[in-house]
């Protein structure tokens, strides 16, 4: 197992925000986290990612206990990306993304050659030619997006851990950013995103884990997970799930 | 970088030839390396060196803690008093002079500075400390308004004029007949200080995408907080506590750099150093230039120049934003 967590509880003023979270997680997975606003879905990743202490419990990254990684070590494992990241200076993109290797630098010294390669590749990848040298607090809400997700996974971790990744990408980007994902989980990588739009989901992810209340309401293969009778019990709405995997499909009806 | 470092050599030389003795700098250079110096060369070894190294190191300090603290707290506004720290080194110099030890011994203000720099930094660290930076922010602002009004109550309760007129003027920060000893006594401090400042230099740049990237990329934010504290604490402390409270220099210098870098927090900080020692230097030289009346103070020429770049800020500000 890649990624465990044993009885995660985090509360706050008297409020459980998790509640008894248990999950095991592996390699070539791409998780999707779903639920209501509220339901504890960025709270969970910030646990999973090492950046919140729960109050009890623990998470177990590659046979190791959190509390034992060093920062810079678990850096280079995992990738983190917060809901709607900003950047605060007008730096260009090309260093926004080069950030992302400052878990692999050196104590002293500055990027080495590889480095400048695997900032070209990310944007590349990313499909940010175009804004290469643009000043990062000019870009669209998409691009940021593009540009943070490009930040991610530029020093090439074995887990990403993002928190709503399309939120605010127009149809097209949001597509590439899905199959990105699910390229980083083909290779082997383990991926877990909170995602809102589960006809995406269901085409793209492997497994779904559905919060409510600080519990993990259900948990399974996409194909079995994703039912009619889940949404109702996390979203309270009535939806309607047609066909599974590419060409899966939910749609929300009403309450 | 190097315009700015032959600009800072150029300065220092016009800083030992420039004052109420205007000095040749072939007489310079055969007086300090003559056995038996003749008065020009006792000007410019005792008076004038140490005033320009004084004015560099000091110069410098602000400028680096500006650009750290900028980049901390993600704020184009912050400058090197944002702690508390220039506040209450002024108290502590402050206190010296009003119950009349600095008289008693030359070095009881310098010495009471320091310490007043690092009492504030410590009250500001011990109440903003679990709060995250806003609340860090927030506590130097505190800290920063009691020393300021100790300071008033020293000035309103002054036993005479005179008293209250030696306060006033140290706090309108100066430069002249300050010595080696000075030098010697701040340069250690300013020196740990610096590098603490240097090592946030990773940190400052992973801020840029907020603190919890920042926190997810390895960076320990809580090291970092301390090391940005106890630096600026040491080096803006010491530097203030030599030559009082000089504003507006740790604000504009990483601003002036600020485009050069592509706005880069790592790459703004040695240039930034650089340009703030200029810049102090530059306003030293004009104290000693512009005689009508009484001397005019250092922190006075700075605050008189670096006031218009903030309506230049509003104005740019005005321009750029929607």
């Amino acid at each position: 197992m890649m990624l465990v967590a044993e009885n995660i509880c985090v509360r706050r003023g008297g409020r459980a925000i998790l509640d008894a979270v248990a999950l095991e997680a592996t390699v070539g997975e791409f998780i999707a986290v779903v639920g209501a606003n509220g339901a504890g879905k960025s709270t969970l990743l910030s646990v999973l990612a090492g950046l919140l202490q729960p109050d009890s419990g623990r998470i177990v990254f590659k046979d190791r206990p959190l509390s034992q990684f060093d920062g810079s070590a678990l850096a280079r494992m995992r990738a983190y990306l917060p809901q709607n990241p900003r950047c605060e200076w007008p730096i260009s993109v090309e260093r926004l993304v080069a950030l992302g290797l400052i878990p692999r630098l050196p104590t002293f010294g500055g990027f080495s050659a590889d480095d400048e390669q695997r900032i070209a590749r990310a944007i590349e990848t990313g499909d940010l030619m175009d804004h290469r040298y643009q000043e990062a607090t000019s870009l669209s809400g998409g691009e940021l997006a593009r540009a943070m997700l490009a930040r991610a996974y530029v020093g090439d971790p074995e887990a990403l851990i993002v928190d709503e990744p399309i939120a605010g990408l127009d149809p097209k980007h949001a597509l590439d950013a899905m199959r990105r994902l699910k390229s980083f989980a083909n290779d082997g990588k383990l991926v877990i995103a909170a995602l809102h739009d589960l006809t995406l989901a269901v085409r793209y992810t492997t497994r779904i884990i559905a919060m409510r209340s600080g519990r993990v309401e259900s948990d399974g293969p996409v194909a079995s997970a994703m039912t009619t009778e889940m949404i109702r019990r996390v979203f309270d709405v009535e939806a309607r799930v047609l066909g599974s995997g590419e060409d899966g499909y939910v749609d929300f009806i009403g309450n | 970088m190097p315009v700015l470092l032959a600009l800072l050599a150029l300065l220092m030389v016009l800083s030992l030839t420039i004052g109420r003795v205007w000095l040749d700098p072939r007489e310079i250079v055969h007086e300090v390396f003559s056995p038996a110096p003749q008065v020009a060369g006792l000007i410019v070894t005792e008076l004038r060196l140490p005033r320009t190294l004084l004015a560099c190191l000091v110069g410098a300090t602000l400028g680096l803690s500006g650009a750290v603290l900028q980049g901390f707290t993600r704020n184009p506004l912050a400058e090197p008093g944002l702690l508390g720290v220039s506040a209450g080194a002024s108290l502590g110099a402050v206190i010296a002079i009003y119950f009349g030890m600095a008289s008693l011994f030359e070095f009881t203000a310098p010495i009471m500075g320091l310490a007043g720099a690092l009492g504030a930094s410590a009250l500001t660290f011990a109440l903003g400390r679990n709060g995250g930076t806003m609340a860090l922010i927030l506590a130097g602002a505190a800290v920063s308004g009691l020393a300021g009004a100790l300071i008033s109550v020293a000035l309103n309760l002054a036993p005479n004029p005179y008293a209250a007129y030696e306060i006033m003027t140290w706090l309108l920060g100066s430069l002249s007949d300050r010595s080696w000893n000075h030098v010697l006594l701040i340069l250690p401090f300013v020196l740990v200080g610096c590098t603490m400042l240097l090592y946030t230099a990773r940190g400052l740049d992973a801020l840029s995408l907020g603190e919890i990237q920042a926190q997810s990329l390895g960076i320990d934010l809580k090291r970092l907080r301390l090391l940005v504290v106890l630096g600026t604490a040491l080096s803006v402390g010491a530097s203030t506590s030599v030559t009082g409270a000089i504003g507006f220099i740790g604000l504009v210098a990483p601003h002036l750099i600020r485009p050069f870098v592509g706005a880069h927090p790592r790459k703004i900080l040695l240039p930034a150093a650089v340009l703030g020692a200029l810049l102090l230097l530059l306003a030293d030289i004009a104290t000693r230039l512009i005689r009508i009346g009484p001397e005019i103070k250092l922190g006075v020429i700075t605050s008189l120049v670096g006031t218009p770049f903030f309506f230049w800020l509003v104005v740019r500000l005005r321009r750029t934003s929607p």
